[in-house]
């Protein structure tokens, strides 16, 4: 089995920004993506993806239109708006800081 | 922002169109998972099995994405009020039940509200109202309050504390009615009242025509007329309005006539104590002139009104006019003797002091009455939670949160309570056209002051609207709390009539039955009250009054003068058949109370006499006509008029005090000292009567002393019938015209309606007490029924089992009813305890009884056990007849 992690809180609608900021994409692709990437290791649940999904699009940092897959379906996908593009920066920036501060406490004790 | 406001409101208002996209967006995931496993060569079988594990809980991301939308509040609301009133509907019977329950409640808090309102606590409509004061003199040596000022100490006080009053008014406590032309040429009676001209510009009394009084119009001034203004209803009554007779003369009004300088505002109303028996709405207002030219040291006659300066408390107002007082009673020996000082109170405290009590009595008796309501309706929504228990494991352990659950509770608390509290309103709106029918009035002074001012407004709706809420909060939380955590394993397992009987839902019995002891307990102190009420309205009614006030007709006569026209109606009416006798008198009995008149021992230095006695000025016959009996002595007779030495008769209680070494006997034929126009005079007691109640049922009041008419034809008159008094007013009223046309004849009545009115004030609350009382009786009488039919319902196993095991109907019976009775026992036991404590909250309510009265309190338990008797015996006699084949059987 792999070994499976719980995301951090907020850390999801990072996660989730920076893989719309590639394409757009259905809720089903955004979290196969971010399995794939973060080698199994991280696993996105229906539970959360949906709401992160709908909080975002409130918030105005994606929006979301149906589109036919290429398998012809219909399905609901999202893309980054340019405020979720900033928001995007601000956050890694922010994340980025936190992990080497958190990074250089852990190296020296 | 923007994006976020659009987005909640496409939510909120597409709401469907949102949830469905979110069921196909999450059924896609769902195929794509699917597919995804399929395609890795799972079997279908196993497929299905893995899909299930993973999105079992769909139901639990729909709430979660209807949370991220930051709408869900909003959209449950509506689903829960939906949900709501689908479940009333449902339960009609449990729904008006509830409902009328609490509009009973919140109605009846509601009106009392509104009079309390009205009454105590809106501002006075006069101009800064929160610094008008009243400030009436006391006489502490001789235990005399409210006693009127003369004029000349008026001014003194006025301009001896101009650092504490900004203005200082003074208003004469006797009316000056006049007989006028009206607007037909007829004498009528117009009621005037002289006040300094100062007053009405101090209450800021708006002016509907001309002006208002001015400084000058109060100055005294030789074959000058004086200076009238009119209120607005005698303005449209006797002018129709006509500006043109502004500036023009009333001819017969004064030595010089009266100049009508203005019309007041409609509806303006001097607000005064109704003990002090001031018109407070008078037709014509005098500007009384008055300097220190033409004022009186002697001839108390005046009430002082006046606004504090800014800043200036009522205790320093009080020192300040104190100081005056003390230096008027060091220059004149009869103040020295009396004492000398004044009472500062606000203006709007001393106008409800004699309604207070009453309305706090009330407001009390609601309050616990909407309690009362409250745990009925608590008791109600427990009782239902227990049986929608399973509804409720249900609906938990399919994934309904449980806030989620317990606003839904919330919900339908807060439905009832608006639906209670809107009929409540209506009930209310009802019932203040009841409540204002029955206050108590006497003709032109309303007991209650302000009783104009009561009506429905905003104030009263937000009163009504926080009672519902309130209410809400008491009966909601409860059940609320218990549906929220329900033990669903436990519920599904059970069968749905042990759920409730276990506790695990609706309330355990302990809680419920705690609830209705506290509404027994809560009716239990109302029943007491109103039966202390009750007692002191016999004991009203039993007050020896010191006259018969049966078969008596009274009327005001206004007008006429001179002894030949006195002797001419007295023979008149005398000989009318049908009336045994005739008098007349300055004051009646209970009509309005007598002017005080000085007296003293014949050694007494007539300056410094202490004894103050209600005089009245009567016509011999005046005892017989009344029936007030005589003790010691005789009565007047008609040759005292023409005897050289002066006569009175005194009651019991003045012989008592003036020559207390002997019986009443002793007191005939000796000599009183009275003073008249400032002298003391010399006169003889010639008999000794009853005691009379002049003045109120309530206090005996002081002494009185009868002196003889020689030639007043105005005053109260009293005929004595055989018949009912009202049969021979018609004969009367042909006889007076006949014996001089331009008398006039006002306020006709027959005697028994002044006892009446003085009994009005008790009857009134005592008729509310009541109501309430009953009220609160029924409530905790079904409160009792429905918890023990709750019990029977609940228990029907378990009593069939007992029957089929051999137990008589009859046991079973005495058990549930048993149940009954302990409970009422536990409440009354909480209700005695209370009700001592607050009785002595409405002491001063009370007429012969002492608030604990041991009689009322036995008698009010046994009242309620028999309603809880009977509350207990149809659920008890359901539990015998219960066939224990079918009970055994029953789910």
């Amino acid at each position: 089995m792999n070994e499976r992690l719980d995301l951090p809180q907020g850390t999801l609608d990072l996660l989730i920004l920076k893989t719309l900021a590639v394409e757009a994409m259905h809720g089903w692709a955004i979290s196969e993506r971010i399995q794939q990437i973060s080698r199994e290791t991280l696993q996105v649940q229906q539970g959360s993806l949906y709401p992160a999904l709908h909080r975002l699009e409130r918030r105005g940092w994606v929006k979301a239109h149906w589109a036919t897959t290429e398998n012809n379906r219909k399905a609901k996908y999202y893309e980054l708006t340019r405020l979720g593009q900033k928001q995007l920066e601000t956050e890694m920036q922010a994340w980025k800081k936190l992990a080497t501060a958190v990074g250089y406490v852990l190296d020296m004790a | 922002m923007l994006s976020d406001a659009l987005y909640r409101i496409r939510a909120v208002f597409r709401r469907d169109a949102v949830e469905q996209e979110l069921d196909e967006e999450l059924s896609f995931h769902v195929e794509q998972q699917a597919e995804k496993y399929r395609r890795s060569g799972m079997s279908p079988v196993e497929v299905k099995r893995r899909i299930r594990l993973e999105f079992g809980g769909a139901q639990q991301i729909r709430e979660e994405c209807r949370d991220a939308r930051g709408t869900r509040w909003l959209e449950d609301i509506g689903q829960d009020l939906r949900y709501a009133a689908r479940t009333l509907r449902k339960n009609p019977l449990f729904a008006a039940a509830a409902i009328v329950t609490l509009a009973l409640g919140i109605g009846a808090g509601t009106a009392i509200f509104s009079v309390t309102d009205g009454v105590m606590l809106k501002p006075l409509p006069y101009k800064d109202a929160d610094r008008l004061v009243l400030a009436s003199r006391d006489l502490p040596k001789r235990d005399v309050q409210d006693y009127p000022m003369s004029s000349l100490d008026f001014l003194d006080v006025r301009y001896g504390s101009r650092e504490i009053f900004e203005d200082l008014a003074a208003i004469e406590v006797t009316p000056q009615n006049v007989v006028l032309p009206g607007a037909d040429r007829m004498p009528e009676q117009v009621r005037a009242q002289r006040a300094t001209a100062n007053l009405l510009p101090m209450l800021g009394a708006s002016v509907a025509a001309g002006r208002t009084f001015e400084e000058a119009d109060g100055e005294p001034a030789e074959s000058h007329p004086l200076a009238v203004m009119l209120s607005y209803e005698y303005w449209q009554r006797r002018y129709n309005g006509d500006r043109s007779v502004i500036g023009t003369t009333i001819p017969r009004m004064g030595a010089s006539g009266a100049k009508m300088v203005g019309v007041l505002a409609p509806g303006f109303e001097l607000l005064l104590p109704p003990k002090m028996n001031i018109d407070r709405a008078p037709d014509l207002w005098v500007a009384m002139p008055l300097n220190y030219d033409t004022g009186q040291r002697n001839g108390p006659s005046l009430q002082m009104l006046g606004r504090l300066r800014k800043g200036v408390s009522v205790d320093q107002a009080r020192a300040g006019a104190n100081a005056v007082a003390a230096k008027l009673e060091q220059q004149f020996p009869v103040k020295r003797a009396s004492g000398f000082t004044i009472r500062i109170e606000p203006m709007r405290k001393s106008l409800v002091a004699e309604v207070r009590p009453v309305l706090l009595a009330l407001m009390g008796a609601v309050i616990f009455l909407l309690l009362i309501a409250c745990a009925n309706v608590a008791n109600l929504l427990l009782v239902r939670t227990s049986l929608r228990g399973r509804e409720l494991a249900v609906r938990s352990s399919l994934g309904g949160s449980l806030s989620r659950l317990m606003r839904q509770m919330l919900t339908e608390a807060l439905l009832l309570s608006a639906l209670g509290s809107m009929l409540g309103v209506a009930l209310a709106w009802l019932g203040i056209h009841e409540l204002l029918f029955l206050a108590p009035t006497t003709p032109g002074l309303a007991t209650l002051p302000r009783l104009s001012s009561v009506v429905i407004d905003a104030r009263v709706l937000v009163f009504a609207a926080l009672a519902g809420l309130a209410s809400a909060a008491i009966y909601g939380v409860v059940p609320a709390l218990r549906a929220s955590r329900p033990k669903a394993d436990l519920v599904l397992r059970q069968s749905r009539r042990m759920a409730g009987a276990h506790g695990t839902l609706g309330g355990s019995r302990m809680f419920r039955n705690s609830v209705v002891a506290v509404e027994i307990a809560l009716s239990f102190v109302l029943l007491v009250g109103s039966g202390l009420m009750f007692r002191s309205f016999l004991a009203l009614r039993a007050i020896d009054l010191g006259f018969d006030p049966s078969h008596i007709l009274t009327f005001r006569l206004t007008g006429g003068q001179g002894a030949a026209g006195l002797t001419d109606l007295r023979k008149r009416l005398a000989a009318l058949p049908g009336v045994e006798a005739v008098t007349s008198s300055n004051a009646l009995p209970l009509a309005g109370g007598s002017p005080p008149l000085r007296w003293g021992g014949v050694n007494e230095d007539p300056s410094t006499m202490l004894g103050a006695a209600d005089a009245q000025t009567v016509l011999p016959g005046y005892f017989e006509t009344l029936g007030t009996r005589l003790i010691a002595g005789r009565t007047f007779t008609e040759a005292d008029h023409d005897q050289a030495k002066r006569v009175v008769v005194i009651d019991t209680a003045l012989a008592a005090k003036a020559f207390p070494w002997g019986a009443s006997e002793r007191s005939v034929g000796r000599d009183l000292l009275l003073g008249v126009d400032g002298v003391g005079v010399r006169f003889e007691v010639v008999g000794v009567v009853a005691h009379q109640r002049n003045a109120s049922l309530v206090e005996s009041g002081r002494e009185q002393i009868y002196r003889l008419n020689a030639d007043q034809v105005s005053g109260q008159w009293a005929v004595r019938t055989t018949g009912d008094p009202a049969d021979i007013e018609g004969a009367v009223r042909v006889q007076i015209a006949q014996s001089d046309p331009r008398l006039l004849i006002t306020e006709t009545q027959p005697m028994r309606s002044f006892v009446e009115q003085a009994q009005a004030k008790t009857r009134f609350s005592l008729l509310l007490l009541a109501v309430f009382a009953v009220i609160a009786a029924l409530l905790a009488g079904i409160g009792i029924y429905g918890v023990l039919s709750a019990l029977v319902r609940q228990q029907t196993k378990e009593i069939g089992l007992r029957m089929a095991l051999g137990a008589a109907p009859a046991s079973v019976f005495r058990s549930v009813a048993g149940q009954g009775l302990t409970l009422s026992a536990a409440g009354l036991a909480i209700g005695l305890a209370a009700a001592l404590a607050t009785m002595r909250g409405i002491a001063s309510m009370l007429v012969g009884v002492k608030p604990a009265d041991p009689a009322t309190f036995a008698s009010m338990a046994a009242l309620f056990f028999g309603i809880s008797f009977v509350a207990s015996w149809l659920p008890a006699r359901r539990a015998a007849n219960l066939d224990p084949a079918v009970a055994l059987r029953e789910d």
